[in-house]
């Protein structure tokens, strides 16, 4: 064609075809060759339990260099083996790499019997008991914390409670202001009777979560997406990380009800934690109490927490020793992405190593 | 293949059939003769056979969109051989016509729903047998004359039924919303496809097209699903569908307890006592570590002070996991391993807080095992190719 939106020939077409058939005939191949992809690659061991949440310390290849432990808190939806995917995906192994003791709470797969479990007993009892067995089992007062997604507004929360026991703060992904305009989660839980809701479903299903995470762009991430997968099918390697990647996915705990029931009310409709007034059992949340320093890493291209809602932290935070790093990537890319790789874990390192003293 | 379950298929004899298959396929499609170009995706989607839960849900999706583009490629080859102009309207139409729905973004949406991911149409679809086996007695009693209990029992129907016309209306209300998503998609993409009928900006390749048309379908659907019309409609959509859930559990409570059977307000109410339990033993295991310890309360500025929950706590062997985590679809244990209570390995603490924490937290371990990871919750649907 000489003119129009398209400059394609019969031919051309044909002869794109045909790569996508080369490239079908090949995947066939590499489907007998995707090797396992299972997911988490850091051997760990588990130093405590409370109910279904476990606390795990990852084993590096060396002692750890740094005293102070860093504790990962992650959200309550999707699994925390994002942060320590495969080898060359893990933010865990690049900080352990760097000296860093590295532990992890794993909130596990709540069941029936766990649907009244509040923020409460998340935070001041699972949380807050894991603090204590590494502030002892360290011998020090205070732990460093790094917060993922929800994961972030929980261990902002913790800080803001009991800000004597977080030496310092990372929130990475971190929802603060529940209501930027560009927010799409929150523009469609405003208007949902959240009491119903709960009180009829109990516990969230972790498979409804993932409906809505992926009606956030369906074309995108249910189309598109897959269609793009064409493009591996020659790579067992390729192929072997997508897999992996779709195991993350659609591996989502259920959401314990009264604790979901809180967060959609207080956070997403209320938007307390940036507006006030936000109470987690006896304990009311002023951000302004989180004195300690701060490193807050968003992503520039993050659709389910949009930077701006992130970046609300530094004019409520308290502490004077504000830090922002901001992620030429997604929601997901900043953890596994070659980018982030190279980027986040050394940000990190050197922002915990200079105020160690 | 790790994903594979059961007898895997010779995947490597079967690429090499497929291969050849293709040749003579490709062929047939360079001398003009008539073959549906999507015919290699099915026989991919074939070969592969049945796979394992993440690979049998990305083949069924390839599959899904390897058949909309192929089928595009081929319409789009057949009309330009035929010497149509490819201008923006004949593509935009052209594209229309291969998505095969007028109402694209209700078919996107469903498909989100197809693996690993369930929807609020799901779940009242997964209602509705229940209410539609019901609904004939509730319609046979509220023909009778309605006195006392038989008045309350009628009331209740009433309102069942009531609660599924809105769950109905709420649906179609949403529904609406995203047809107009996806007109709006299909103007925005004709838009965009004039934009690009200029000489540098043409697009070179029928994927190019293809997610030229995602770009624009996605812009519509984001400006649409964050209108204040749809914020309403998708919260009345969930609210209805949550009200018809509750009044229909309420209706099998009472029809449970007339059996004698436990009813979810009887589990819901020792759910509530656990729970209380298992604060009490936190504060209590708190305050007995305050007393052995011989200190105050500890306060959040560091200095003692009552808390309301202890952490329920215990020590945990030293299992080294295995590095593979296990999903909870793989539902595999934690490793057991010796036990060696936590407080044996705290390091040498030279403050006084610190010291008091390791005191507290040695009066409070006691070495378990831990808890197997939940069992796997019902592994996904089965593919729908191997189904």
């Amino acid at each position: 064609m000489m003119f129009g939106p398209i400059k394609i020939t019969p031919e051309k077409l044909i002869e794109e075809a045909l790569r996508v058939q080369q490239k079908l005939g090949a995947g066939l191949k590499s489907l007998g060759e995707v090797g396992n992809y299972d997911v988490g690659c850091t051997p760990k061991e588990a130093i405590a339990k409370d109910g279904k949440a476990v606390l795990y310390r990852f084993l590096g290849e060396s002692k750890p260099t740094e005293k102070t432990p860093l504790l990962i808190s992650y959200a309550l939806v999707n699994r925390p083996y994002m942060v320590d995917l495969q080898e060359d995906r893990s933010i865990v192994r690049s900080l352990l790499a760097a000296g860093h003791d590295v532990y992890l709470v794993d909130w596990g797969y709540p069941d029936a019997s766990d649907r009244l479990m509040d923020l409460d007993d998340y935070l001041n009892g699972v949380l807050d008991g894991f603090v204590d067995q590494l502030r002892a089992r360290c011998g020090v007062d205070a732990v460093n914390l790094l917060g993922v997604c929800q994961g972030g507004a929980f261990a902002l929360c913790y800080a803001a409670m009991h800000p004597h026991k977080v030496r310092n703060l990372i929130t990475m992904v971190t929802p603060v202001d529940f209501q930027t305009p560009d927010n799409m989660l929150s523009h469609w839980c405003r208007d949902l009777d959240v009491d119903q809701f709960v009180d009829a479903v109990g516990n969230v299903p972790g498979d409804l979560m993932n409906w809505c995470y992926l009606t956030l762009k369906p074309y995108r991430l249910n189309g598109q997406k897959y269609l793009g997968l064409i493009d591996m099918l020659d790579s067992p390697a390729e192929l072997t990380n997508f897999l992996r990647m779709e195991r993350w996915i659609f591996d989502s705990p259920d959401q314990a009800g009264a604790a979901f029931r809180q967060f959609i009310r207080d956070f997403y409709q209320h938007n307390k934690l940036i507006e006030g007034g936000l109470r987690i059992g006896d304990h009311e949340v002023d951000l302004g109490r989180v004195t300690m320093p701060v490193l807050n890493i968003f992503a520039e291209q993050d659709h389910l927490v949009p930077p701006a809602a992130s970046r609300a932290l530094r004019d409520v935070v308290g502490s004077k020793d504000y830090t922002e790093v901001s992620f030429k990537g997604g929601h997901i890319g900043i953890y596994v992405s070659g980018r982030a790789q190279r980027e986040v874990p050394p940000a990190i390192d050197q922002w915990l190593k200079k105020r160690r003293s | 293949m790790a994903a594979g379950g059961g007898d895997m298929p010779d995947l490597m004899g079967m690429g090499e059939q497929y291969w050849k298959a293709w040749t003579e396929f490709a062929q047939g499609a360079m001398q003009g003769r008539s073959i549906d170009w999507r015919d290699p995706v099915q026989a991919f989607s074939r070969a592969a056979g049945p796979l394992g839960e993440e690979a049998g849900h990305a083949v069924d999706a390839l599959v899904e969109q390897g058949q909309r583009y192929l089928g595009f490629l081929q319409s789009a080859a057949s009309r330009m051989g035929a010497g149509q102009a490819m201008n923006p309207p004949n593509l935009a139409e052209l594209w229309k016509q291969n998505l095969g729905a007028d109402n694209a973004l209700v078919d996107a949406i469903r498909a989100v729903s197809a693996e690993g991911a369930r929807g609020f149409e799901q779940m009242a679809d997964e209602l509705r047998p229940m209410f539609e086996q019901a609904r004939g007695e509730w319609m046979k009693s509220l023909s009778s004359p309605a006195f006392g209990f038989s008045r309350e029992q009628q009331e209740r129907f009433q309102a069942l039924l009531r609660a599924q016309s809105e769950v109905e209306q709420a649906q179609a209300a949403y529904h609406a919303l995203l047809a107009k998503a996806s007109r709006r998609g299909m103007e925005y993409f004709e838009e965009r496809l004039v934009d690009r009928a200029e000489p540098g900006r043409q697009l070179e390749s029928a994927r190019a097209v293809y997610d030229l048309w995602v770009d624009a379908a996605e812009q519509a659907y984001a400006e649409v699903a964050m209108s204040p019309e749809f914020r309403s409609a998708y919260g009345e959509m969930v609210n209805a569908q949550m009200r018809l859930k509750s009044r229909m559990q309420d209706e099998i409570n009472r029809q449970a307890g007339q059996f004698g059977l436990p009813t979810r307000s009887e589990l819901d109410g020792t759910h509530e006592k656990i729970r209380d339990l298992r604060r009490e033993v936190r504060a209590l295991k708190q305050r007995l570590a305050d007393v052995e310890a011989g200190r105050g309360p500890v306060t959040s500025e560091g200095v003692p002070s009552p808390r309301r929950s202890a952490p329920e706590a215990s020590a945990m062997p030293r299992a080294r996991a295995s590095s593979a985590e296990p999903s909870k679809r793989a539902g595999a244990a934690v490793t057991k391993a010796a036990a060696r209570p936590v407080a044996s390995s705290a390091g040498k603490s030279k403050s006084a807080t610190a010291r008091s924490a390791r005191r507290q937290r040695a009066t409070l371990v006691d070495a378990t095992d831990v808890a197997p990871k939940r069992a796997k919750k019902g592994s996904r649907k089965s593919s729908k190719r191997g189904a």
